[in-house]
């Protein structure tokens, strides 16, 4: 992790010529003025000095304070009923309005990824976000990341009740530190909505959970494995089995075979494992999602764009399309950005002659990494308003972007 | 609706009109009564629904009754013992088409006692929500008993959004419906109906996955019609309040009903938080938690002396438990910091963790005075990976329920294995309560004499018990032996008595409940230790967006319907 011990001395630069707020503008206004001007926003400053409740009247009000205030964070929070710079103390200053959000961190995977713990990310277990990702996307017929923000005017005007209920939707993972098996599917059959997730689950179980992450490759990630069984004899068994192998891989299969010999030899256990595979799938593998995040209008989350202040990375937005080719580790940083104009400034040196901010300010991004992210973002902007047009003749749509965080 | 000056009823004959306004057995009350009425019916109507109410609440919570014919018989008997024999005969109405006289009168009674109420209960939220909760819990319970017809009949008398799915539309999705609707609920797809619905207006089934979803749209079947209706039942219902609410208003001249108003909502018998005024020192907690906590708490004192700390769920969970049996806020404060500190630095903790402390005693933000947790919130309370809060017996599996209880020595004496069987069964069976009072019997080696339904209840009665068997003075004892109180004045057994009760379902009490202590934690001599770490201006105090929630989010947490 490299030291940024300078942003403040880079965030000048970044703001000043990287940072799109004209497209951003666009975005939290949504066509209109008053939704974007009693829209909160808080920033984090140097030193951990901690904004709330700002807001402003339009793109240039909100683009000087942020060149003015540097901040080191931004969260974007609910749209109110009054602007909430000046209200925010008032008796009725209710929110009124925000994206459908879902967060998810990648912490809450440490009891099943091998590879990396805490706020720590590599190639190999972005695949849980990315799995993650196709998911959501099949449920909700959008596009998400660490943070999915759902931006149709639909899922914007949601009440709390509703979100709740849709994250509850979603949320099949379930259980502290005391409840060992985190999923328990009732009934007979599979809802529709989980059925269609582990299509995508079981497609790349065995290479991605079985094998690469080797869940059943040491005795302490074999007896994790085994505390999910909750009889006694049938662990004992499997423990014994697991032990006859020495692969990940075939220690699964055995699994799979002693769980479905259940089933043939008419085992009275049966109904307990009708669906034990699935779950353990689930388990491993589905979505883990802070559903708190998504249930409140008023949560603040993490503004796109904005720089994280200690590795520098800029949190930029990707699609579900694209998200198995998202590296990680390849996400443009501050430093590498304001670096890759500063080189393209010398290769044309024409350019840097006739040096004028607000005329370059396009092509600034066009010199970056960043460009990519933000013609995602413009593609979504375009959709946004596309939606717009079209929900004056009839309603629905569901456009949405995701950023990484 | 009016209730005129006149005390005197004047039914002209008999009956007449009734039968054109009650047309159904099952009511929205979208429309108020009409009429005069005596004072003392008037009361008397009240009366009657507030304990009808109170009857549907202590049926709600009774984990152990499982089917739905369970719940309402054990409802109907209480109601016939309590002289309530019209909301018996209510509960099962079937919406006759040809309604006795009686059925009439029962009906009318039904539609006035309800319109009272909601004149008594439309001013607090939270009393607002108790109420709403009991009406909308009560109207499910009823809308069982509808024939097909009574249903329809319902259907068409109310604008409600539904449109009954076409057999292509059938065919088309029918893979879907079949996998997403209970079988136990749904025997076969082709002989049931099935209508469209917006999801929100039947979010019980979303949240629960027991419907199919498409496009913002749910397929709801026949069988779970009564989630549409009971969100329409309480819309109307919070619809209502401000009418009800300018009726008051113009009431205000009239003594005898407001003062009859007022006493209604005082007398509402909720799950009752057992504050505890006298103050617990926090060195005295690790003692406590083994002998007065119930199992929740200990498991999160546990949780939090080992792991040095605690996720947000847990903290509010413990955070207002402690607060509830006494600790003051400068205590909980120095109480975790002393624990979170030994993973992080304290300038860490007092940036990150003080402000919601302090925010759970009504300092911070909002000042809103919270109430500790009751059981029903616990119990509902979702769980995640790394937490520890929640109801030990619903959200510890058996392995690890059996194996905590075991090396919690459950009982000391008596033959555990049967014991930790008995506890555990109770759990399985999700009867959580009774679980937990299976516990205190084990613990205590005698039952409570009240109802185990909040945590704070739980240790009000084990410090009674303990109190009076002198287990206390065997304690101080020990304690002053092992030479940890070197005043013996400290472990004095009025430590963790409980002395006021008063009311409330875990939802934020403003101000008026604040208990004393509240007032002397705040005297000169303490105030010094929160002066120790400088705080940048009050108007940009630096706090994390990640790591606590922000005022409304506890509100929020703590006013969820259960
Ligand atoms: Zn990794």
């Amino acid at each position: 992790m490299e030291h940024l011990e300078h942003l403040a001395d880079l965030l000048p630069t970044y703001y000043a010529r990287l940072f799109p707020f004209p497209d951003y503008y666009r975005w939290l206004s949504y066509g209109n003025a008053n939704t974007f001007s009693h829209r909160e926003f808080s920033f984090t400053l140097e030193d951990d000095i901690y904004l709330r409740f700002q807001s402003f009247k339009g793109l240039k009000e909100l683009e000087l304070e942020i060149k003015r205030l540097l901040p080191f964070k931004i969260d974007i929070g609910a749209v109110y009923n009054v602007n909430p710079k000046d209200y925010h103390k008032g008796a009725n200053f209710i929110p009124v309005e925000r994206e459908l959000v879902f967060d998810i961190d990648m912490t809450d995977y440490d009891d099943v990824r091998t590879c990396c713990s805490s706020t720590d990310i590599c190639s190999k277990c972005w695949k849980f976000m990315a799995l993650a990702c196709k998911i959501l996307d099949s449920a909700l017929r959008c596009k998400r990341g660490i943070h999915c923000w759902v931006c149709d005017s639909s899922a914007r005007t949601l009440t709390t009740t509703e979100r709740g209920a849709v994250a509850e939707y979603l949320q099949i993972i379930e259980g502290g530190q005391y409840m060992k098996k985190k999923v328990n599917l009732p009934g007979d059959k599979i809802h529709h909505s989980i059925k269609r997730a582990l299509e995508m689950i079981e497609a790349v179980f065995v290479p991605f959970c079985v094998e690469e992450q080797d869940i059943l490759g040491t005795d302490e990630r074999m007896e994790n494995f085994l505390q999910i069984i909750s009889d006694d004899d049938d662990r004992q068994e499997l423990r014994a089995l697991f032990g006859q192998y020495n692969s990940s891989k075939d220690r699964w299969n055995i699994f799979v075979k002693y769980i479905q010999n259940k089933k043939t030899t008419g085992d009275k256990k049966w109904y307990q494992y009708r669906h034990l595979i699935e779950e353990i799938m689930l388990q491993y593998a589905y979505p883990r999602l802070d559903i708190a995040v998504s249930k409140g209008l008023n949560h603040l989350l993490k503004s796109p764009f904005c720089v994280h202040p200690k590795t520098g990375k800029v949190c930029i937005p990707f699609t579900a399309n694209t998200v198995d080719k998202f590296q990680p580790d390849n996400v443009p940083t501050i430093t590498t950005l304001i670096e890759e104009i500063n080189e393209f400034d010398l290769k044309d040196k024409t350019e840097q002659e006739t040096y004028d901010l607000n005329a370059k300010k396009i092509k600034d991004y066009k010199k970056t990494s960043i460009n990519k992210s933000l013609r995602i973002f413009q593609e979504f902007l375009w959709n946004l308003s596309n939606e717009r047009k079209e929900s004056r003749l009839k309603q629905n749509g569901k456009y949405s972007a995701t950023f990484c965080a | 609706m009016e209730y005129t000056k006149k005390r005197r009823l004047t039914i002209k004959p008999k009956n007449n009109g009734l039968e054109d306004i009650y047309q159904h057995d099952l009511q929205m009350y979208d429309f108020p009564p009409r009429g005069e009425l005596l004072l003392t019916e008037f009361e008397q109507l009240a009366k009657e629904r507030l304990r009808l109410l109170q009857h549907v609440e202590n049926n709600a919570v009774r984990t152990d009754l499982k089917t739905l014919e369970e719940r309402k018989q054990n409802l109907s008997t209480a109601l016939t013992k309590d002289g309530l024999k019209y909301y018996a005969h209510l509960l099962y109405a079937k919406s006759c088409n040809s309604p006795t006289e009686t059925d009439l009168e029962y009906r009318r009674k039904d539609h006035i006692s309800h319109f009272i109420l909601r004149l008594s209960y439309c001013f607090e939220s939270d009393n607002l929500s108790w109420f709403i909760n009991q009406e909308v819990e009560f109207f499910k319970l009823r809308f069982s008993s509808l024939d097909k017809e009574g249903v329809e009949k319902l259907l068409n008398t109310h604008k409600i959004e539904c449109q009954q799915i076409t057999p292509e539309e059938k065919d088309k999705f029918r893979e879907e419906l079949h996998l997403s609707t209970s079988s136990a609920r749904v025997k076969n797809i082709d002989v049931t109906e099935f209508y469209k619905v917006p999801f929100h207006k039947v979010t019980d089934l979303i949240r629960s996955r027991r419907v199919y979803l498409n496009q913002g749209i749910a397929f709801i079947p026949q069988a779970d019609l009564v989630s549409l209706f009971a969100s329409y039942f309480k819309k109307n219902l919070y619809d209502g309040m401000p009418e009800a609410r300018m009726s008051v208003g113009r009431m205000y001249g009239d003594e005898r009903i407001t003062s009859c108003l007022k006493s209604l909502n005082n007398v509402a018998d909720r799950i009752s938080v057992v504050w505890t005024t006298d103050t617990t020192p926090v060195d005295k907690l690790d003692e406590l938690s083994k002998t007065s906590y119930p199992l929740c708490m200990r498991i999160l004192h546990e949780s939090l002396k080992t792991h040095h700390h605690l996720k947000n769920s847990g903290r509010m969970q413990y955070g207002l438990f402690i607060k509830g049996i006494g600790v003051t806020m400068t205590d909980a404060l120095s109480f975790w910091k002393t624990e979170f500190t030994k993973k992080i630095d304290s300038a860490k903790f007092d940036k990150e963790y003080a402000y919601s402390i302090r925010h759970t005693y009504g300092k911070e933000g909002k000042q809103t005075n919270y109430t500790p947790l009751g059981c029903p919130k616990i119990i509902s309370s979702s769980v995640s990976a790394g937490e520890y809060h929640g109801c030990a017996f619903k959200h510890m599996d058996q392995n690890s329920l059996r194996q905590k209880l075991f090396n919690y020595g459950v009982p000391a004496a008596i033959l555990y294995i049967s014991a930790i069987n008995e506890i555990a069964d109770l759990a399985r069976e999700q009867n959580y309560l009774g679980a937990c009072t299976a516990y205190f019997k084990f613990i205590h080696k005698r039952m409570p004499d009240k109802l185990i339904s909040h945590p704070n209840v739980y240790f009000a009665e084990s410090r009674v018990i303990l109190a009076n068997n002198g287990t206390e003075l065997e304690n101080k004892d020990r304690l002053s032996q092992s030479g940890r109180f070197t005043s013996p004045g400290l472990a004095s057994p009025s430590i963790g008595t409980p002395r006021n009760i008063d009311k409330g379902i875990g939802t934020p009490l403003r101000n008026t409940m604040t208990p004393k202590r509240d007032r002397g934690s705040m005297s000169s001599t303490k105030m010094g230790r929160t002066n120790m770490t400088p705080v940048r201006t009050t108007r940009a105090t630096p706090k994390r967006i990640e790591t606590h929630l922000n005022d409304d989010d506890i509100a929020q947490l703590m006013s969820e319907d259960i």
